[in-house]
């Protein structure tokens, strides 16, 4: 790699050719000031606070140093009479058009521009003038407070929403004097097309775009932050969590993690209010003889609720008691909750809010690749030639994926968005297919169809990779594109050109995030996700991948520690005996043998009177369903229904115990995002109340159900589950590498990115014929 | 020619590159006398560029505008040569007549008004323009005439 040399203050520096001197100046370890400048951000030059001297022998020039490219032997003065006189000048100018208030101001303590105003003693009074005076408070946005006589025209907001969110909602306006920070037209943010990111806030070095919430209440130095993995949506971001006393006041994405990188979506940066909710259990309840829910200790409900299913399972049988799980548990919680329905409940009926999906997507890859879960990882979106997005509506609740996908296509990568309603990601595509709900997998198979006919796939890839694709080539005979286009709602023509776009740049990556109320993303519309990646060389490569995600914040997790009503921890089937038998020598107890049901069927089977017990562990599955009086009603029929949550509900009002758990940001353990990302969580905030960690409520019912199965501590109970979860090879929570550890585990640290090309002729991907 | 047949004109002329917006700009301009928000909207998705960044490129340029204009527009030079020779003075006494500030457009809709920095009559200083005719030698006294002259036009 080519080299130079330079000299900062005197001391010899080597850097790559290319480098900056700011670069070159952090190398050396001296300080060199910025505004404008954000790592995480393209160079703009906007400020010049970081002027540096170059020295070229006789007479010298200031450069700015976050963008003025290293010389080989460069002479630099970072803090020569030149320098800081330029400094001063620079200070003095922004603060003579700023509102100096900083005594009130919100950014107080984390302001930059304060920062540099103590450093270089600058005060505001050197120059009068004019001064802008813009609207305090100009948007009403629900999240951001918007005062531009704060700004200093650094335009890290509109870089920060290009770049990050790929929104385009910033731009500067004017020039000189009357040059400003705005949305397109003026409008309101709303209006604008703000996807309440809130990255132009984060990347805000002074309190020109700011938070809301918190403002005039608290000042930054009182806040503690604290980083944990958010478990809003699959994407495991981490996020730092400022907090007050037993308040969250703020979240800010956290730069080195590997899931994402700094940026955060709407529901992971505000929607914390359920934390601090008044409506949250503090105390465990428990029914009286009238049947009037009254207070009790945690111990007497967990007596309570221990005795109660016990009744059920001795009177009414081992099948007629369920156990259903939220999305947002550790790996260990959904460990214990699928051992005590098993080995104390005896019952395989254990399941979690996306179980179906996550099933369904690890049946379809194990059948397709041999691996049961995404192939690839996120960041494989942003080197993909081409990409479809299918599902949700990926911004709002798959957003990782979504600004990778608008990162590639700003690249020059075909973006193809397919989705009824002209959601947001249809504004940076290629092109938008507006199809009838529901009709996902007849679009799938129309593509595969075109690129099949028309000879667009990656022959090469076909032959050495995959097997099985004269199956699918008989299979995709029978389809007819005239139907496809009836039931997509689209015409032939645009399936036609659909199939060509998505072809056209190899390797591509499909983006498929699963809803709550759709049921009709099964095994076979996956296989169909994978077929089609396959056709194109896009499986097991770089930048090439399905990218499957289910809809639970750990549903991953939840999956592979065995919180699927046909799955063992490590996707161990409870109807092979060998499995079985491996988790009895684990357990002690034999597992059932008669697979259990998803949440769904649950519901029926309560209804059917079937099910007379049920315990809820973080779930309202009133959340699950459209018809919810109909799921109440049958609600109402349970002999015991056990509600364990952290926010009260009308859940609680039908319960015979409520156990009072905390959330997700309060808790110890591990989860595992969709590229199997396994990440340890820190507790944010202390425990108030009579609360417990869900881990430790079941823990708790299992020591009274079974002493024997009690786990003796969090890392002992991810040890127990690592005996039957091969992938895990032998990981710990203190193996596990602060940017956490993608499984299969191996040797690296970091686990694996994605899976291997197969070598064998017997190992190699399998298509599959559609269906 | 309606201006929904002009502009699908002027879309046709241009090459669908980010290079083409200056002169597509110019091109819808010269149909509607200032930038409506559609249309701008219509030229990004044309340019395949984000809205919000037409937006910014075209405040960047004295040259468009963004509300309708007035029938005539007066341009007051304050450049040095006009500067010296009083050029505040005119500007202020238009002001004064027309009742508005620089950048605007009187109530009936007959005069824009905007201060310039030099138009290059600096020989006729102080100088005032309106519509493609410079009046030199300006007193505050003719004022009043000049622009009646264009009212009653």
């Amino acid at each position: 790699m080519a080299t130079g040399t330079l000299k900062i203050n005197g001391q010899e520096v080597e850097v790559e050719k290319g480098s900056t001197i700011l670069q070159a100046a952090e190398k050396a370890g001296i300080y060199v000031p910025v505004l404008c400048y954000h790592p995480l951000l393209p160079l703009e030059e906007a400020c010049r606070i970081c002027v540096v001297e170059d020295v070229r022998g006789d007479w010298s020039t200031l450069v700015a140093a976050c963008v003025y490219p290293v010389r080989n032997g460069m002479v630099i003065q970072t803090d020569s009479p030149m320098v800081i006189e330029a400094r001063k000048t620079i200070m003095e100018l922004l603060l003579s058009d700023h509102p100096n208030d900083c005594m009130t101001c919100y950014a107080t303590g984390s302001c930059e521009l304060q920062d540099l105003a103590h450093i270089y003693q600058v005060k505001s009074t050197k120059y009068e003038g004019a001064r802008h005076k813009y609207t305090v408070d100009s948007d009403p946005s629900p999240y951001l407070f918007i005062d531009m006589n704060k700004c200093i025209l650094c335009r890290r907001c509109i870089r920060a929403c290009h770049e990050i969110q790929g929104a385009d909602i910033w731009t500067k306006v004017g020039r000189g004097f009357d040059q400003r920070i705005s949305t397109a037209f003026g409008l309101p943010l709303a209006e604008a097309g703000c996807e309440d990111c809130g990255h132009c806030a984060d990347f805000c070095p002074v309190d020109a775009i700011g938070y809301r919430v918190g403002r005039g209440e608290v000042r930054s130095w009182q806040l503690k932050g604290t980083a944990t993995i958010c478990l809003h949506c699959p994407s495991g971001c981490r996020a730092q969590y400022d907090t007050l006393k037993d308040k969250v006041v703020r979240v800010v994405g956290n730069a080195e993690s590997p899931s994402n990188r700094g940026a955060l979506c709407k529901a992971g940066r505000f929607n914390f209010n359920f934390i601090n909710s008044p409506d949250r259990l503090r105390t465990a309840a428990m029914q009286n003889a009238q049947r009037e829910l009254v207070p009790c200790s945690t111990d007497e409900a967990l007596d309570a609720a221990a005795a109660a299913l016990q009744k059920v399972r001795d009177s009414h049988g081992v099948n007629s008691i369920a156990v259903l799980c939220g999305s947002m548990l550790t790996n260990e919680e959904y460990y214990l909750a699928q051992k005590l329905a098993r080995c104390a409940l005896f019952t395989n009926h254990v399941d979690n809010a996306s179980g179906a999906w996550q099933q369904a997507i690890h049946e379809a890859m194990s059948a397709s690749l041999g691996f049961g879960a995404m192939p690839g990882s996120l960041q494989d979106i942003e080197r993909a030639g081409a990409v479809l997005v299918m599902g949700s509506n990926t911004i709002e609740k798959h957003a990782m994926a979504a600004i990778r996908a608008r990162k590639a296509a700003r690249g020059g990568a075909p973006l193809i968005v397919v989705h009824p309603s002209p959601v947001p990601m249809t504004k940076t595509a290629n092109m938008h297919l507006a199809i009838k709900a529901g009709s996902e997998s007849a679009l799938l198979q129309g593509l595969i169809k075109v690129i099949l006919t028309e000879e667009l796939y990656d022959k090469a890839f076909v032959e050495k990779c995959t097997q099985d694709f004269a199956k699918l080539e008989r299979s995709v005979q029978k389809i007819n594109l005239g139907d496809v286009a009836e039931k997509t709602g689209l015409s032939e023509e645009q399936i036609r050109d659909a199939g060509r776009l998505y072809a056209s740049r190899r390797p591509a990556c499909l983006v498929h995030g699963a809803e709550p109320l759709d049921n009709t993303a099964n095994e076979s519309f996956y296989r169909n996700c994978v077929n089609l990646q396959l056709l194109l060389g896009s499986v097991g490569v770089p930048g090439g991948t399905p990218c499957l995600m289910g809809f639970g914040g750990n549903g991953q997790g939840a999956g592979d520690f065995g919180a699927l009503p046909k799955y063992l921890p490590g996707y161990r089937p409870v109807t092979s005996s060998p499995a079985r038998k491996t988790a009895a020598k684990v357990w002690g107890v034999s597992p059932p043998d008669k697979p259990g049901m998803h949440c769904s069927k649950v519901f029926e089977a309560i209804e059917r009177g079937e099910i007379k017990g049920l315990y809820l562990i973080g779930l309202n599955p009133l959340e699950l369903v459209p018809n919810k009086k109909r799921l109440e009603s049958a609600l109402a029929r349970l002999d015991v229904l056990v509600v364990q949550d952290c926010l009260s509900s009308e859940l609680c009002e039908a319960a015979q115990v409520v156990l009072p758990a905390v959330t997700f940001v309060e808790k110890r353990g591990t989860a595992t995002n969709c590229e199997r990302r396994i990440q340890r969580l820190q507790p944010v905030l202390a425990l108030q109340g009579d609360v417990r960690s869900d881990f430790d409520l079941i823990n708790g019912l299992l020591g009274r159900l079974d002493g024997e199965l009690q786990a003796d501590s969090l890392e002992s109970a991810f040890a127990e589950a690592g005996q039957l979860i091969s992938d895990l090879n032998g990981l710990s929570h203190e193996t596990i590498a602060p940017e956490g550890v993608q499984w299969p585990v191996g040797d690296g640290p970091a686990g694996a990115e994605r899976i291997a090309l197969p070598e064998g002729e017997k190992s190699k991907f399998k298509f599959a014929a559609v269906k | 020619m309606n201006a929904k047949e002009r502009l699908d004109k002027v879309f046709a002329k241009h090459h669908r590159s980010r290079d083409a917006l200056i002169p597509l700009l110019q091109d819808i301009q010269e149909i509607y006398g200032f930038l409506p928000p559609e249309p701008m909207a219509a030229a990004a998705r044309f340019c395949r560029i984000d809205p919000v960044e037409v937006y910014g490129v075209a405040t960047f340029y004295a040259q468009f505008k963004f509300s309708q204009l007035g029938k005539n527009t007066v341009m007051v030079c304050q450049g040095t040569a006009c500067h010296v020779m009083g050029g505040a003075r005119i500007l202020e006494e238009v002001m004064n007549q027309l009742g508005v500030e620089p950048g605007q457009t009187s109530k009936d809709g007959m005069f824009t008004l905007e201060r310039v920095a030099c138009i290059g009559a600096c020989a006729l200083a102080p100088a005032m323009v309106v519509n493609k005719d410079t009046h030199g030698r300006m007193k505050a006294e003719k004022v009043t005439e000049i622009l009646n002259a264009y009212r009653n036009h």
